[in-house]
């Protein structure tokens, strides 16, 4: 009991000595000759393969320069705080460059304003939305009403090829509630409202989840057999509406949104009608290299938007090469 | 013999620390900065707060599955108190409102689980777990699914620095030592090891294991709570997914610390270094750059081999009495 009393009272001394001496600056910077460049990317988990993607591809990147892309992600996507303690661990080591795609905006601000009072140069990829606090280099991502949009113009032309005029009736797969959902969906509706003759029977929820898009579209598919069309928000859903239709016995368009190597390969075997892919590893490829350009200051756009393109049968195998 | 491999248990936990750190050191020499000794503190606070709790119910031989769930109501109550308070009252009354909210709710909460386990009574583990779905549901109820935002007041008690410490620091270090003072030098200190040592010759010595059972439960509820507050002041926000298997990181704590699942044996200094272990290898790893996963998998073979020393310890110690 003596001994943990003691490592007690030498802990508050170290806080209270810590407290009496200036902060920080004691260490050598990270870019002190012979010590390469650090980068370090922040996920909001590692569960999903569009991270995995991104981060190799930002790490390969690194390799071409003799730089070191570390990777720090929680467990889960609800670890708010475990995200803002390793940015705390980047910021306290110096690295050259962090970037971030937040859990959640608002909880990571603050972490970015500590970086920010450190001098380290804060990237956030993977979301153009702007942060309320603290200062951000660059925003790297894709646009994802652009992507919903996109998705909504193919649909109509679907429609169209199979009826001879846009019309006919599609069914809206969401993802959890926020800004991805709505960005997506919004995009989506606003090309399909183009067309008044097109009927959105529904928008329901299936978040995210393959399984639960699938119990969503067989109960559609049974109240309302006549459904041309399922827009998802995420290609796991839209797979799962390919699987609800097939069981089914029907024949229906699923269109996603992500161009998962799976997915292609759906798309390839005809079970997944399309989807807008949105290249991963080109948007790792893409924040590294505005990183980069920020370390050797050159000037850098404040948005910088990644490619995104719609994958059918006509066009999978260019993808699917490997 | 019992006694010195007692000892011997607890000097081994300062050791394996002192290791600890040791190592964490000498791979990252930023280890040892005064800001990252801070923020190792400050990322233990929110568990090592609640874990006083968890160390007094895990002490009469009961358990809280609630409290991560309590720590995410009470934290969004308190919040939007404080934010409908701060509209029409000054800046300190949303404050004390908020703080009070919080407080209250948890401390609700906790009175709850008390009274099921000893006047149904339910076991602890179920009583718990019923309360962790309640809250859990509360509290994405009243914060309509959605993060509350922390007040500028409250957020800035989160991140005062008084003398250059963390008040989050310094709140934690206060309420170890009324835990440990409580624990040790009063009759409700003594009552609690009673009745984890055994109920029955405690009930039958006139303790009063009702009253005595309701308070720690409330007392957990409440420190809950207070974790709720640091952790929405510290992100700025508080989400109603907070602290999403906090109560095992708590329980973890407690257990590395030494306390045994039985009751009766452990004290709460014990498990300010089970926090301050784990705190310190997700920081070292996280400075190493280490994923996440791999993390869990650390922390999840020391408690194994801190319980394991536990039972090894008190066999040897009963051979040692006979």
């Amino acid at each position: 009991m003596r001994n943990l009393l003691s490592l007690i009272i030498i802990i508050v001394g170290i806080v209270l000595l810590a407290g009496c001496g200036k902060p920080g600056s004691t260490l050598p910077a990270a870019d002190a000759p012979g010590k390469p460049i650090v980068v370090g990317f922040v996920s909001p988990a590692l569960t999903s393969t569009f991270h995995v993607t991104l981060i190799e591809a930002a790490r390969k990147e690194g390799e071409k320069l003799g730089w070191k892309v570390e990777s720090l992600a929680p467990d889960r996507e609800t670890n708010f705080a475990a995200q803002v303690d390793m940015v705390q661990a980047l910021v306290r080591r110096k690295v050259n460059a962090i970037s971030i795609c937040a859990i959640n905006d608002s909880a990571i601000m603050g972490a970015v304003e500590q970086a920010n009072a450190a001098g380290i140069p804060v990237f956030v990829h993977n979301s153009l939305m702007p942060l309320a606090g603290g200062k951000v280099e660059a925003y790297i991502g894709y646009d994802q009403q652009k992507a919903g949009r996109l998705c909504g113009e193919y649909a109509a032309e679907l429609l169209k090829k199979k009826h001879g005029d846009y019309t006919g009736k599609v069914y809206l797969l969401l993802g959890i509630p926020g800004m991805h959902t709505t960005e997506r969906s919004t995009g989506f509706l606003s090309a399909i409202g183009a067309h008044p003759a097109i009927e959105v029977v529904a928008k329901t929820p299936a978040n995210w989840e393959r399984q639960q898009a699938m119990n969503v579209a067989a109960a559609a598919l049974k109240a309302t057999p006549d459904i041309d069309l399922f827009f998802a928000c995420s290609d796991a859903m839209a797979q799962g509406a390919a699987q609800a239709a097939r069981e089914a016995g029907k024949s229906v368009f699923t269109i996603g949104i992500d161009g998962n190597p799976d997915t292609l390969k759906d798309i390839k075997d005809g079970v997944v009608t399309a989807s807008c892919a949105v290249y991963p590893g080109e948007m790792g490829r893409i924040t590294l290299e505005t990183i980069r350009r920020r370390i050797e200051g050159q000037p850098i756009p404040p948005k910088v938007e990644t490619p995104i393109q719609i994958i059918d049968q006509t066009n999978v195998d260019e993808l699917l090469q490997p | 013999m019992a006694r010195i491999v007692r000892v011997l248990r607890k000097v081994g936990v300062v050791v394996f620390l002192a290791a600890l750190c040791a190592v964490m050191a000498a791979r990252q020499p930023e280890f040892l900065s005064m800001d990252n000794i801070k923020d190792v503190l400050v990322q233990i606070s929110g568990i090592a707060i609640a874990a006083v709790g968890m160390t007094l119910v895990i002490l009469t031989a009961g358990i809280d599955l609630s409290v991560g769930s309590v720590l995410a109501l009470s934290g969004c109550a308190g919040s939007l108190a404080g934010l409908r308070c701060a509209e029409f009252g000054p800046a300190w009354m949303g404050v004390s409102v908020g703080f009070a909210a919080a407080i209250a709710t948890g401390a609700v909460c906790g009175l709850l689980n008390g009274l099921m386990v000893t006047k149904i009574p339910l076991t602890p583990f179920i009583a718990t777990l019923g309360v962790m779905g309640v809250a859990r549901g509360m509290a994405y109820y009243i914060s309509h699914s959605s993060p509350v935002q922390v007040t500028a007041g409250m957020r800035a008690i989160a991140l005062a620095r008084p003398l250059g410490i963390p008040f989050p620091i310094i709140l934690m270090l206060a309420i170890y030592a009324i835990g440990w003072l409580a624990l040790r030098h009063t009759r409700f200190g003594r009552n609690v090891y009673a009745i984890g040592g055994n109920e029955e010759s405690a009930r039958l010595s006139g303790i009063r294991i009702h009253t005595t059972k309701i308070l720690v439960y409330t007392l957990t509820g409440a420190l809950a709570a207070v974790s709720g507050l640091i952790v929405a002041g510290r992100l700025a926000w508080m989400m109603p997914q907070e602290g999403d298997g906090f109560e095992l990181d708590v329980i973890a704590a407690v257990v590395i610390g030494g306390t045994s699942l039985a009751g009766g044996q452990g004290n709460v200094l014990g498990t300010l270094l089970g926090a301050l272990i784990m705190g310190v290898v997700r920081n070292g790893l996280n400075l190493a750059a280490v994923d996440y996963n791999v993390q869990k998998v650390v922390i999840g073979g020391i408690i194994i081999a801190a319980v394991a020393v536990d039972v090894l310890a008190r066999r040897l110690g009963r051979a040692g009495n006979k």
